[in-house]
C-alpha cells in the first residue's frame, strides 16, 4: 500500500495504524492515552492528524490505500493544544511525568480549571485532580490483569474512574499489584506516599528515627538496581547497584543489606520443601510464594490452592526476620530498636509488611516498604547527584548474595534458582550448565520438562494475573510439579512501584541487565552463599528445621472480599 | 427475584439487554443495590465494574439509596431558558441539600435530568416519574408542602 504522508509517498502495510507508519518514517506525533502494550483507545485526542481535511486520531485509525495524511498543519497543532489544555483542567503539574512532557511539548504551562481530591483507603490512593480519564488503568486492570476492579462511572463532565459503588479498596479483589499506578501518565493513581509532601514528611520521620538512636537498616530488592537509574535519566537496563548503595548511606541508613540474600535463603527453604513434597508426593504442584499480590489473589479467589503454595515467607520478610533476631543479637541491639526499611519495585509489599502473621520477636519483620519511585524521589529531595556517585558495596553479612538470588527480579528467576539448587541436592553432583533458558523470556506462560537424575520434573512459569487466571481456570496447573507465579507482567522488573514509563521494551532491557549481573557473578548458586551457610551453621540449623520453620515460614488463610 | 431470574434466562449472556434487567430491579428497590448487581454479575458472567459503569451512565438508574420522593429537575434548553436554575436553587434552599443528596429524614432526593419531553410547558421536573410543569416559586412551594 502507498500513502501520502506530509506530501511524501511512503509504503505501508495493511492493518497498520497512522501512528505506526509515522513513527517508522521518523515523524513524531505526540500521544498520551496510547501505550505500546495496550489496545489503542483514541480517548485523549492528543495524537490528532488531518486526513482528507478531517481530524482523526492517529493511534487507532488504520491506513487505507492512497490515504493523504498531514501531521503538521496549524489546525492540527491548535486542536492538539486545546485538547491538552482541557486535560490540564484536572492537573497540578509535576515535571517528570509523561503527561507533563506532552504538555510541555505543546507549549502549555498552567491549568485553568480546578477539581477536588478524593482518596481511596489502602496502600494506594487516587487523586482525581490529576486524573485525565485516559483509561490506561482501566485497560491494564481489566484486559491485562483481568481483575476488573476499576472502571469509568458517570457521564460527561462528571465522569470519573472508580471502584464499583465507591467501595473501600480493602473490600474489593484489588491485589495491590499496582499496574494501574505504573501505567498512569499523570500520577493520579499512586502508592500512598508518592507525592512531594508525603516524601518530605517521610524524610523528617527518618531523621527523627536516626536522631533517636534507632538502628535503621535498608534492604533493596533485586529488580530495583536494574531500574532506579531511569529515575535520573539513565538508559533502561543500566545496573546501578553500587550507586544505589552509596545513595542509601547518604540518606542516612546505618546498614544497607541486600534482599538477594533473602532470596538465597528462600531458595534453600523452598528447594528443600520441593524435594520433601516430591518424595511424599503430597500437595503437588508446589507453587512459589514470593509475590504478595499473587498470594492475596489466591487467598480471595482460589483458596483451594493455598495448600499447594510454599509456606516460605517472601525474601524481604526473611531478611527482616533474620535482621531482628540473628543480626540484632550479633550487634547487641534490641529488636524493637532496630528498624527495617525495604526498597521494593512493588506496592503489594506495603500490604504484605502489615500482615499480622508476619511478625518476629513481637514486632513486624519489616517496618516500612518504599517503592523504587519513592526512593528515587527521596534521593532527589536530598539533592544527591545520583549519576555522579561512586560505587560502594553492600554491608556484611546480610548483603552477600549469589546470582541465583539476583535473578529473582525477573519472571522465571525463582524457578531457575530453585532448579540449580534442587539439581545438586537431588543428584549430589555439581551442576555444569547453570542457565535454564527455557524458563526465561516474556512469554505469558512458559513450561518445560527438566531432567534431574532419572526424574523428569515438569515446571511452569506464569506471570501477569490475567495469565495466572487463565492458567488456573483451564485446569492446566494440575499437570506440573513446580510452578512459579508472579502477578506483574515480566515479574518484579515490571512491578507496580517501578519507574514510569514501563513498556515491554523497557522490561526486556531491565531483564537483560539482571541476567547480565547473574552471569558476571562468581557465586551463582544460592546454596554456595557463604553468609547463608554461616547463618545455618550458627543459628538456624538446617532448612525446614525448627528454627527455620519459626522464623522463615508463614500460613495463609481464605480471605473474604465483597465481590470477585 | 423470580422475575429477575426468568428475565436472565430469557436474555442469556449479552450486555445489550442490561437496561431491562436494571429497570426490573429499580422497579422494586427504587435503586440498584450492590447485592443485586453482584448477583447479576455472577449470573451473567460480566465483571461488576462493567455493570456499574453501564448503570452509572443513566440518571434514571440510581446506584445509591434515594429518598421517598426523587425530584429530578429538567435542565435542558427550554427549561433552562425558562428559569429552571431558579427552581433548582430554590429547591436546594427549601430542602437544605445539594444536587445528588438526600434529606436527613430520607424523604427527598434532588437531581438533574435530561429532557423529559415537556418543553412546551417549561420549566418542568419529575417527582417519582410524575411530571410537574410550568413551575414557578409559589407552585414549587405548594408541591413541597403537600409532600412534606
Amino acid at each position: 500500500m502507498k500513502i501520502k504522508l506530509n506530501g511524501k509517498w511512503v509504503l505501508a502495510e495493511e492493518g497498520e495504524t497512522i501512528l505506526k507508519v509515522a513513527e517508522r518514517n521518523k515523524i513524531h506525533i505526540p500521544t498520551l492515552c496510547y501505550h505500546p502494550d495496550l489496545k489503542p483507545q483514541g480517548r485523549c485526542r492528543v495524537c490528532l492528524v488531518e486526513v482528507h481535511g478531517k481530524l482523526v486520531t492517529s493511534c487507532d485509525t488504520k491506513i487505507k490505500d492512497k490515504m493523504e495524511i498531514i501531521t503538521n498543519t496549524k489546525r492540527v497543532a491548535d486542536a492538539r493544544k486545546l485538547n491538552i489544555e482541557l486535560l490540564c483542567s484536572n492537573y497540578s503539574g509535576e515535571k517528570e511525568l509523561e503527561f507533563s512532557v506532552v504538555a510541555k511539548e505543546l507549549g502549555i504551562k498552567k491549568s485553568i480549571f480546578e477539581k477536588t481530591i478524593k482518596e481511596i483507603k489502602s496502600p494506594m490512593e487516587k487523586d482525581n485532580m490529576k486524573c485525565l480519564l485516559c483509561g490506561r488503568c482501566v485497560q491494564v486492570c481489566g484486559v491485562v490483569q483481568k481483575i476488573n476492579n476499576i472502571e469509568f462511572a458517570g457521564r460527561g463532565v462528571s465522569s470519573r474512574i472508580t471502584i464499583p459503588y465507591d467501595l473501600s479498596v480493602k473490600d474489593t479483589p484489588c491485589t495491590f499489584c499496582g499496574q494501574c499506578a505504573l501505567y498512569c501518565p499523570s500520577n493520579a493513581i499512586r502508592e500512598k506516599a508518592y507525592n512531594k509532601k508525603a516524601v518530605k514528611t517521610m524524610m523528617e520521620e527518618m531523621d527523627k528515627l536516626i536522631n533517636k538512636k534507632k538502628f535503621v537498616i535498608a534492604q533493596t530488592a533485586p529488580a530495583v538496581r536494574a531500574s532506579l537509574g531511569e529515575m535520573f535519566g539513565m538508559k533502561p537496563g543500566t545496573l546501578v547497584t553500587g550507586k544505589m548503595v552509596t545513595a542509601l548511606r547518604k540518606i542516612g541508613f546505618d546498614k544497607v543489606f541486600d534482599t538477594d540474600f533473602g532470596a538465597d535463603l528462600t531458595i534453600m527453604e523452598e528447594a528443600s520443601e520441593f524435594i520433601e513434597r516430591m518424595k511424599s508426593k503430597k500437595n503437588l504442584p508446589l507453587i512459589t510464594s514470593c509475590c504478595p499480590a499473587w498470594i492475596k489473589f489466591a487467598e480471595q479467589t482460589y483458596p483451594f490452592l493455598l495448600k499447594n503454595i510454599s509456606s516460605c515467607k517472601s525474601p524481604h520478610q526473611m531478611v527482616g526476620a533474620i535482621a531482628k533476631t540473628y543480626y540484632a543479637q550479633k550487634i547487641g541491639v534490641k529488636p524493637e530498636d532496630l528498624m527495617v526499611v525495604s526498597i521494593m519495585p512493588c506496592i503489594a509489599k506495603k500490604f504484605e509488611a502489615n500482615r499480622p502473621e508476619l511478625k518476629t520477636a513481637g514486632c513486624n519483620d519489616v517496618d516500612v516498604v518504599l517503592t523504587t519511585r519513592e526512593i528515587g524521589r527521596m534521593i532527589k529531595t536530598k539533592n544527591i547527584n545520583f549519576t555522579k556517585l561512586k560505587d560502594e558495596e553492600f554491608d556484611e553479612p546480610l548483603g552477600i548474595s549469589s546470582g541465583g538470588g539476583a535473578i529473582f527480579g525477573v519472571t522465571g528467576g525463582v524457578m531457575e534458582a530453585a532448579l540449580r539448587v534442587a539439581y545438586e541436592i537431588l543428584t549430589g553432583k555439581i551442576l555444569q550448565k547453570l542457565d535454564f533458558i527455557q524458563v526465561r523470556g516474556l512469554e505469558g506462560i512458559k513450561e518445560s520438562d527438566v531432567k534431574i537424575g532419572n526424574q523428569t520434573i515438569k515446571v511452569a512459569v506464569v506471570h501477569g494475573l490475567g495469565n495466572i487466571r487463565e492458567f488456573i481456570e483451564s485446569g492446566r496447573w494440575k499437570n506440573y510439579h513446580f510452578i512459579e507465579m508472579m502477578a506483574c507482567p515480566g515479574g518484579c522488573i515490571g512491578g507496580g512501584g517501578q519507574p514510569r514509563p514501563t513498556t515491554n521494551e523497557i522490561r526486556r532491557k531491565r531483564m537483560e541487565a539482571i541476567y547480565r549481573q547473574d552471569k558476571s557473578m562468581e557465586l551463582r548458586m544460592s546454596n554456595k552463599n557463604p553468609a547463608v551457610q554461616e547463618l545455618y551453621s550458627e543459628f538456624l540449623g538446617k532448612p525446614l528445621g525448627k528454627m527455620s520453620k519459626k522464623l522463615l515460614h508463614t500460613k495463609y488463610k481464605k480471605r473474604k472480599v465483597k465481590f470477585t | 427475584m423470580k422475575k429477575l431470574d426468568s428475565l436472565i434466562l430469557q436474555y442469556k449472556k449479552g450486555e445489550c439487554e442490561l437496561i431491562t434487567l436494571f429497570e426490573e430491579i429499580v422497579k422494586s428497590k427504587k435503586y440498584l443495590p450492590f447485592e443485586k448487581l453482584n448477583y447479576l454479575s455472577k449470573k451473567l458472567d460480566i465483571p461488576l465494574a462493567k455493570l456499574y459503569t453501564t448503570a452509572s451512565f443513566y440518571s434514571l438508574i440510581p446506584t445509591a439509596k434515594k429518598g421517598k420522593y426523587i425530584i429530578r429537575v429538567c435542565n435542558n434548553l427550554s427549561c433552562n431558558l425558562n428559569g429552571s436554575e431558579t427552581i433548582l436553587e430554590m429547591l436546594k434552599k427549601e430542602l437544605k441539600i445539594n444536587l445528588g443528596e438526600t434529606t436527613k429524614d430520607g424523604k427527598f432526593s434532588l437531581e438533574l435530568t435530561s429532557c423529559i419531553g415537556q418543553c412546551d410547558s417549561a420549566p418542568a421536573m419529575l417527582i417519582n416519574n410524575k411530571p410537574y410543569v410550568k413551575l414557578d416559586k409559589t407552585k414549587v412551594r405548594k408541591i413541597l408542602r403537600e409532600l412534606k
